[in-house]
């Protein structure tokens, strides 16, 4: 395969991926199967990138977010559900174990924990020459092994480190010798699946400014995923925020941790603790859990946690008071409140059981601030629908509060909106609902 | 006033290689209601220092120290029996990974309820076949321990108290997982809260809700926070006094604001000159080298090897503490004493 | 800088001091020199299969000479060329029992590796595949496995041997390994299991490695530790198969030399002369309890945990 095939015309992106989906299979066995039992996770669900010549760009999310499944997907690691990947204009999503083997030498990965990222039998100079066997670079076991310690002198080890064993190395330098087999056959893109989150402070530097200096020596581009938005600022040019399988916000390092547009680049910016107390800005916490990616929430997939969420046209509170009613109601469309064990803690502490004091106590302990804050008329709907739920009557419950309570967040998908060399899918980018909290 | 006054404290460990100085002659004070961090990286000891302090050190582990006063108490002088009824009680514990630490078979419930009938007098039986009942047929729900229990996950901010109560650790997320073992860690009412890497396994966002409940209940209870971490930028958050640990030493000690203005020990600098920071690029200057392995550790400095400003006397001299400042110290051999702006 | 050596890194070096790497024999060495019962248990192995191969030098006489019928142990013959001393006695043939023991264990010993290498390479190649592969391939092969493993050993070697229809030491070999397939091959599956999800063996399909070279060279290597100690708890269960097989008139030619057979056929003389069968019961017990022994340490050295070997 000669190399200017995959050669990318200026301005074309090294590799595009457009509406790129991964679910995965939850049955477990022949039965799950035939009986259709399993649902499915969608870990990545419609995710579109490009990464250019020379660029790095980190993907960053929470735990659960579907990013190291995304880079698994892109490498065809995981067979992607739907979407395609290309390569440098050629489409390599459903290529064959074989028919990807040239690619394979294109596109090489680094792990997180780079201890079990190695062989733990066998010596450094297996482990690294591996990739060039596979490949056909060298003509001999010699000429490889030549090649082994001069990689390994690029990534900051020694030559006679080549005959150790994984496990004989401090953890920075086992991720240095991960890297150095993921250089071996000169990659073009690599992706680095949280290259120091297993590493100590003082070693991750190391290990970032490696990569820096062997992304211009290479000319390389990386596709970092990661966690930590620290590293994401340090080495990134580019940044893609994920939630719950999509991606929510794209765009220069700079603009995305100036001017986050997305509520959840703007939650997750302000989470983040700093030494430096000038930089700490006032903190959004964010409420409640990340919904299960196999039931993702309809329209846009964070409302149900989102700060901003925008209210119903028929709300006649403020955005604040919106929001407490409006996590009232997602728990009551999950089947989060439980009336029995409302009514059981009353009788323990020995008070009356009534329709009225169980609606009073539900209330009490689903809203964070007094109930009676909210509008009169609101009250009134929020008893009606505690009222109904004791009663057993959830649907009707569930219709009154749809009347006052369906956002649009919740009601359809938002759009990405561009915004400066940025994009962010947000309602509040497009509606003409002002926010009630401004960013910054 | 000090809470815990831990001197010369050194914990050792014996194997087949060599002995391991995990902790060596430490001295560590914390004050009543005070957020004290312990930072470090990997294999800085400031674990072993923690459990050293609580009588958690096992086998082949030894701990000698000159003195560990606990309110007045002289912990190293306790029995294992006086020992435990302190832990969990007036010292409490929280630690990395919740699940390991919560039973998953029985309710939350029912193990905060127990936390609370062990170190509170609520006049429930907690003989054995009183407990051992409550395991196998369920909590009774009309007590007193049930009733702290919600009560303990309502202060800890766990939405719907009543309800969660009787759900099963494997039913939380990790964060409310944490939050399920600081209401524990709660129930005796602590004077010392030690939590070791309490949101290490946790996501940003969720390390950030439980940063903030931890500030506020040491604040609401009077709870000193033993804060144990290698995460520079928590100790910075949470913190009012910071002690920097490494290879077995505190090597420096300050306020948290004086600490990160104005670090003095080489290791501490080195350290933050390479923490990446969020929002601001720039060149990172990392420390060379690696944490070294303890065993038979000869040099006297610890950080000699990886020291920039290093000499032939740091492997030969242990280096003391030296006053950097109002209440700041670092123990350096190349630091003039009371010299604060020296870089 | 990381790529540049500062004389603080030198200096640095001159402490560095790095973690022996143990190999496989190093760890197996050191363990025989620390553990005695399973140094005695490997001495033992040895001598015996030192024994079998030299049997002709080793043994007194010929074992297909007949004597006196059940002499018994320490009792002389006099023969055409000489007198010859039985040691152990003489079986219900007139065999110098001593002799047939030393010539059995070579029987034995060949049935029992044999036996379990082919079970061995069988099975792993079948664990291999299933855990690997996953997919139809591996309920395919597994529910092969678990037909098989619901008959006791012994009862599926008998109707293997059945059907082929004669007897033999090939047919006992085939049957008995046959039999031992599923303890390999379940092993192995879940090793591979867990083995499969390494980050290693992400990498080596991110190169481009080929399945076949996944295996062989990433995955199995680290299967191995357990392997052996597999195949040296399968041994002893393997003599003491032949030695049923033979015991119930399913194993070899009645007139070979094994200790199955002796046990067999000195068992109706049980009364009278009770050297005919407990001599060979000894053999079988000394060789089961060595290769127990030294297994144990195996176990030990590899740090393979208790569950994680079929005993059976
Ligand atoms: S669309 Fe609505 S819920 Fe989603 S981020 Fe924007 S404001 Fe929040
Ligand atoms: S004593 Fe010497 S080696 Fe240690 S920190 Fe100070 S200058 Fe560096």
């Amino acid at each position: 395969m000669s190399d200017s095939s995959l050669q990318s015309d200026d301005g074309e992106p090294l590799l595009t991926v457009r509406n790129l989906k991964k679910h995965f299979d939850t049955s477990t066995g022949l039965t799950d199967r035939l009986l259709g039992g399993g649902q499915s996770v969608k870990a990545v669900d419609g995710v579109d990138l490009t990464l250019h010549e020379g660029e790095t760009l980190a993907v960053v999310g929470e735990s659960g977010c579907g990013k190291s499944t995304l880079g698994r997907a892109i490498l065809n690691l995981h067979q992607p559900t739907d979407g395609t990947v290309r390569y440098g204009g050629e489409d390599i999503t459903h290529l064959s174990g074989k028919e990807m083997k040239p690619y394979r030498q294109k596109l090489q990965l680094i792990f997180q924990d780079p201890l079990s990222s190695l062989n733990p039998r066998q010596t450094v100079n297996e482990i690294i020459s591996a990739p060039m066997e596979v490949h056909g670079i060298g003509d001999s076991a010699a000429d490889r092994r030549e090649r082994v310690e001069e990689l390994l002198v690029q990534v900051g080890l020694k030559e006679s480190h080549a005959d150790r064993y994984p496990h004989q190395f401090s953890g920075g330098q086992q991720q240095r010798v991960g890297i150095a087999r993921a250089l071996a056959l000169e990659p073009r893109v690599i992706v680095a699946d949280e290259p120091v989150s297993a590493l100590d402070v003082s070693v991750q530097a190391q290990i970032l400014n490696l990569l820096s200096e062997l992304q211009s020596s290479y000319g390389l581009s990386l596709l970092t995923i990661t966690h930590d938005l620290s590293v994401v600022s340090q080495i990134a040019d580019r940044v893609a925020v994920m939630y719950l399988g999509e991606i929510v916000e794209i765009g220069p390092v700079e603009q995305i941790f100036e001017r986050p547009q997305h509520p959840y680049t703007r939650a997750l910016l302000s989470a983040v603790p700093r030494i430096d107390a000038a930089d700490r800005t006032d903190r959004i916490l964010l409420k409640g859990s990340v919904p299960s990616p196999i039931n993702p929430p309809s329209g846009c997939r964070f409302h149900t946690r989102c700060p901003e969420v925008i209210p119903s046209s028929a709300w006649p509170g403020n955005q604040s008071t919106f929001r407490e009613a409006f996590r009232f109601y997602n728990r009551l469309l999950h089947e989060e409140l439980e009336i029995d064990l409302v009514r059981e803690r009353l009788e323990n502490e020995g008070r009356s059981t009534d329709t009225d004091t169980v609606a009073t106590q539900l209330l009490d302990e689903s809203f964070q601030m007094p109930i009676e804050e909210l509008p009169d008329d609101v009250q009134t709907v929020m008893y009606e629908i505690a009222r109904h739920l004791i009663e057993d009557n959830r649907e009707q419950a569930i219709e009154t509060a749809q009347g006052v309570l369906d956002s649009p967040c919740k009601q359809s998908k938002p759009e990405m909106q561009v915004s400066g060399a940025s994009q962010a899918s947000c309602h509040l980018l497009t509606a003409e609902v002002t926010p009630t909290i401004s960013p910054e | 006033m000090s809470l815990l006054t831990v001197k010369g404290l050194t914990t050792e460990f014996h194997t087949r290689r060599g002995v391991v100085t995990a902790v060596d002659d430490v001295d560590l004070t914390v004050n009543r209601g005070e957020l004290v961090g312990l930072v470090g990286e990997s294999g800085s000891g400031k674990t072993v220092l923690a459990e050293s302090v609580v009588g958690l050190v096992e086998e082949p582990g030894v701990v000698t120290a000159d003195s560990i006063v606990f309110d007045g108490q002289r912990l190293d002088q306790l029995t294992e029996s006086e020992m435990r009824t302190l832990r969990g009680g007036k010292i409490a514990m929280v630690f990395q990974d919740p699940m390991t630490s919560l039973n998953p078979t029985i309710s939350t419930g029912e193990q905060i309820a127990e936390a609370v009938r062990l170190h509170n007098d609520t006049g429930e039986s907690i003989s054995l076949p009183a407990e051992l009942k409550r395991k196998i047929f369920g909590a009774a729900k009309d007590t007193e321990s049930w009733r702290r229990a919600i009560e303990l996950l309502e202060e800890v901010g766990i939405p719907e108290p009543s309800v969660r109560v009787t759900e099963y650790p494997h039913e939380f997320s990790g964060g409310m997982r944490q939050r399920v073992m600081i209401s524990m860690a709660l129930a005796g009412e602590p004077d010392l809260l030690i939590a070791d890497e309490p949101t290490t396994a946790l996501d940003v966002t969720v390390q950030a809700q439980i940063l903030e409940d931890l500030k506020s209940l040491s604040q609401e209870f009077d709870t000193a926070i033993l804060m144990i971490t290698h995460d520079l930028a928590v100790v910075a958050e949470t913190c009012d006094r910071v002690n920097v640990m490494y290879a077995g030493n505190i090597i420096e000690r300050a306020p948290a604001d004086e600490l990160f203005a104005n670090p003095q020990h080489p290791y501490t600098q080195g350290l933050l000159a390479s923490t990446p920071r969020a929002n601001k690029r720039r060149k990172l200057d990392p420390i060379p080298g690696n944490v070294p392995d303890l065993t038979n550790i000869s040099y006297a400095c610890h950080f000699a090897p990886r020291c920039p400003e290093s000499t032939a006397e740091c492997y030969d001299v242990e280096p003391e503490f030296r006053s950097m400042g109002p209440d700041h110290v670092a123990a350096c051999l190349q630091r003039d004493p009371e010299v604060s702006d020296r870089e | 800088m990381s790529t540049s050596q500062s004389p603080i890194d030198a200096k640095a070096d001159e402490i560095d001091d790095v973690e022996e790497h143990l190999t496989l024999r190093k760890r197996l060495w050191g363990t025989l020199k620390r553990d005695k019962k399973s140094m005695l248990g490997a001495i033992v192995i040895l001598s015996f299969l030192l024994v079998a191969i030299f049997a002709p030098y080793v043994a007194p006489v010929d074992p297909e000479q007949e004597y006196g019928i059940m002499e018994p142990p320490n009792t002389h013959s006099e023969t055409a060329d000489g007198e010859a001393y039985h040691l152990l006695g003489t079986d219900s043939y007139g065999y110098d029992i001593f002799s047939r023991i030393i010539f059995g264990a070579r029987i034995s010993l060949l049935v029992a590796l044999v036996t379990v290498l082919f079970a061995f390479t069988t099975g792993t190649a079948i664990g291999l595949a299933a855990g690997y592969y996953g997919g139809w391939i591996d309920s395919l092969l597994m529910r092969y496995v678990d037909f098989q493993w619901a008959f006791p050993t012994l009862i599926l070697a008998a109707g293997i041997i059945a059907v082929s229809g004669s007897l033999g030491v090939i047919n006992v070999i085939i049957a008995v390994g046959v039999a031992f397939i599923d303890d390999f091959a379940r092993l192995v599956r879940s090793e591979v299991l867990s083995l499969r999800e390494k980050e290693y063996v992400v990498a080596a399909r991110a190169i481009g490695m080929s399945d076949r070279r996944i295996m062989i060279k990433e995955i199995l290597p680290n299967a191995v530790a357990s392997l052996i100690v597999q195949v040296t708890l399968m041994i002893p269960i393997a003599i003491l198969a032949e030695a049923s097989l033979s015991f119930l008139g399913l194993g070899v030619r009645p007139t070979t030399p094994t200790w199955g057979l002796m046990l067999n056929e000195g068992r109706q003389f049980i009364t009278q002369a009770w050297w005919l069968s407990i001599f060979p019961g000894f053999a079988i017990m000394i060789v089961v309890l060595a290769f127990n022994a030294f297994g144990d340490g195996l176990r030990d050295a590899f740090d393979v945990k208790e569950g994680e070997v079929l005993d059976r």
